[in-house]
């Protein structure tokens, strides 16, 4: 194995708790929630006998056509799609303070020293904590995602069969748990890149900070645009226009939660005329992967970030207060 | 043979205080140099130049290489222990073994194992659950698994108790130290050191103030025991030092002749510390 790999390793060691047990422990919750649900509304159910309209669930389910089916499977598929979003979300928070104690940490605790006797440049140690937030965490939280998932269709069997329904049929056969995946698993350099001028902006706090990155990475981006909103508003009588919240607060500190590049007026015309849940699913395809990427807003900030990322890494390399 | 650092004109300024002013050095290899100094006398600052750490002005280079410029090629033969408790509390022994076989290529696993063996610590042991003295156990384990040119300590021993000291030097010397390799020690426990070194310099203000084989330091000083009456006359000889003690005055001479001194009382040699204080006189006032 060469260096970087090795680097990479000791950013799994030293947060395995925030990128491998993070996402899997918000899994177990929404899971818990999920399974308290059934249980719950199965017993209630358990009274008044599982039907609908007077129909038993199970000859409802053995009468669907083909293309209803596919329809159950399209919906459950939208279901598993969203029902990962609490574990992004716990990965965009676990990610955020990776990056902003990235830089920090080791100079607070002097073990910076330590690293910096071996044979290491700046450059990989800095490259492997990018690499670290960008691939490693996503990739452990798709794990997590995954596990997520099929115990959502366990559930959703147990449930299914309570009724009298086959579970294979009506939830297998149709559910493409391992397609969903792949399709998260795709929008991940997507991601990556979009979250680019995130991630810059925390590191260089991060390297540069000598008490508190927090406060420099948020405090400061906001109070300059806590000025600007007051300027505009008094200079030209007018509401502040929101540019630099959306562009550069907004960039510098949001762009590292999943999925955040979306344009959802894009999508909503997209879905306009479309009906089914399979609309949803589908308007995330390989155009919608790349239309952010035709945009100059990703590849500037794109730049501004690997700008960042590079000042991160000659203040490592110069930064001299230990 | 050339020398494994060699400093000329070594600048370094925070603020108004020099904390390097136009110091040249040379330090040849198979040497163990303690460099000693005050508080704020600006060996680490020193030591930081030499590794590459800070910026400075003036020329040095270190094992023919730049500091400044070419440190990823230099750590791949110097070490340096910076001070105890520098290793990431999160690291276990094995992690830690694991990850410098990785990125050193100098680096002896089976080496580390044995020395680690005669220690108490376990692979699963995380740094966090060790004690100063087991951390720097493992550091120094680590440090003489590699075939390195050049090892740095700066202060490697603080706050280790005496057990942990002397196993510390006992272990550096038998199973590290060779004529292929150079040893740079800064640390404020002279005496135990005293007897490892081949070479001393003391630092002061920022300057050098002594730089001199041991043997050399042994014909230059001369302690001598003098009774009330001949104290005069060892006054006049101009001595660095003097002290009093059970009514007897101790004068520590530098580059007086010794046969001219043993008629004035007896005559020994001075410990590194005795010409420390000497040296220092005033440093803080």
């Amino acid at each position: 194995m060469n260096t970087f790999t090795w680097l990479l390793k000791r950013e799994y060691w030293e947060h395995r708790g925030g990128f491998q047990w993070a996402p899997l422990i918000a899994a177990g919750v929404v899971l818990l929630v999920f399974t308290i649900a059934v249980i719950t509304g199965l017993s209630n159910l358990r009274h008044e006998g599982a039907r609908l309209n007077g129909v038993r669930l199970g000859d409802f389910a053995a009468a669907m056509t083909p293309e209803q089916q596919q329809q159950v499977g399209e919906g459950i598929n939208v279901g598993l799609f969203f029902s990962a979003s609490p574990v992004a979300i716990t990965l965009a928070i676990v990610t955020f303070f990776y990056l902003l104690g990235s830089l920090y940490d080791d100079r607070r605790d002097r073990s910076i020293l330590f690293w910096k006797s071996l044979p290491v440049s700046d450059l990989e140690t800095v490259l492997s904590k990018v690499v670290a937030a960008t691939v490693i965490a996503p990739v452990l939280a798709l794990g997590a995602a995954l596990v997520l998932m099929l115990g959502m269709l366990i559930l959703l069997s147990i449930v299914v069969s309570v009724y009298g329904a086959n579970p294979f049929t009506t939830i297998w056969a149709n559910a493409s748990p391992l397609s969903v995946v792949a399709k998260i698993a795709l929008l991940i350099p997507l991601n990556a890149i979009w979250a680019l001028p995130t991630i810059g902006w925390l590191m260089l706090c991060s390297a540069f900070a000598k008490r508190v990155p927090f406060l420099w990475a948020t405090l400061l981006p906001v109070a300059v645009g806590v000025c600007i909103s007051i300027f505009d508003a008094v200079s030209n009588l007018r509401i502040p226009n929101d540019w630099f919240w959306e562009h550069i607060v907004g960039r510098i500190l949001f762009s590292i939660l999943p999925g955040s590049w979306m344009d959802f007026s894009d999508l909503d015309r997209k879905m306009d005329g479309a009906s089914g849940p399979e609309a949803l699913l589908g308007a995330i395809n390989l155009d919608t992967i790349l239309a952010p990427l035709s945009g100059a807003n990703i590849w500037i900030g794109a730049a501004a970030g690997i700008a960042m990322i590079a000042t991160a890494v000659w203040l490592r390399r110069w930064r001299d207060d230990s | 043979m050339s020398a494994v650092i060699q400093a000329r004109n070594l600048s370094k300024r925070f603020g108004s205080t020099a904390a390097l002013d136009e110091v040249s050095f040379s330090i040849e290899a198979g040497r163990i140099v303690g460099l000693i100094g005050p508080n704020g006398a600006g060996k680490t600052t020193a030591l930081k130049a030499v590794l590459g750490l800070t910026d400075f002005q003036g020329e040095l280079a270190v094992l023919g290489l730049d500091p400044r410029k070419q440190r990823h090629q230099l750590m791949q033969q110097v070490c340096f222990i910076a001070d105890v408790a520098v290793l990431p509390r999160w690291l276990r022994v094995s992690e830690a073994i694991d990850f410098v076989a990785g990125v050193h290529p100098r680096f002896s696993r089976e080496k580390c194992e044995h020395f680690l063996a005669r220690t108490k610590l376990k692979p699963r042991m995380r740094v966090r659950e060790m004690s100063k003295g087991m951390i720097v156990q493992l550091h120094l384990a680590l440090v003489m698994a590699i075939d390195a040119r050049l090892l740095i300590l700066d202060e490697p021993t603080l706050g280790l108790d005496i057990l942990y000291r002397k196993e510390f030097y006992q272990s550096l010397l038998n199973d590290y130290f060779d004529e292929q390799k150079t040893i740079v020690i800064t640390t404020h426990q002279v005496e135990e050191i005293e007897h490892i070194l081949t070479d001393l310099m003391f630092i002061r203000d920022g300057k050098i103030v002594l730089d001199a084989s041991m043997d050399a330091v042994a014909d230059r000083f001369t302690e001598v025991m003098v009774n009330p009456d001949k104290a005069a006359a060892a006054r006049a000889l101009q001595p660095l030092g003097e002290r009093q003690i059970f009514g007897k005055s101790i004068f520590l001479f530098d580059g007086t002749e010794k046969l001219r001194l043993a008629e004035l009382g007896e005559t020994r040699q001075p410990s590194i510390a005795d010409l420390f204080v000497a040296t220092m006189k005033g440093t803080y006032a």
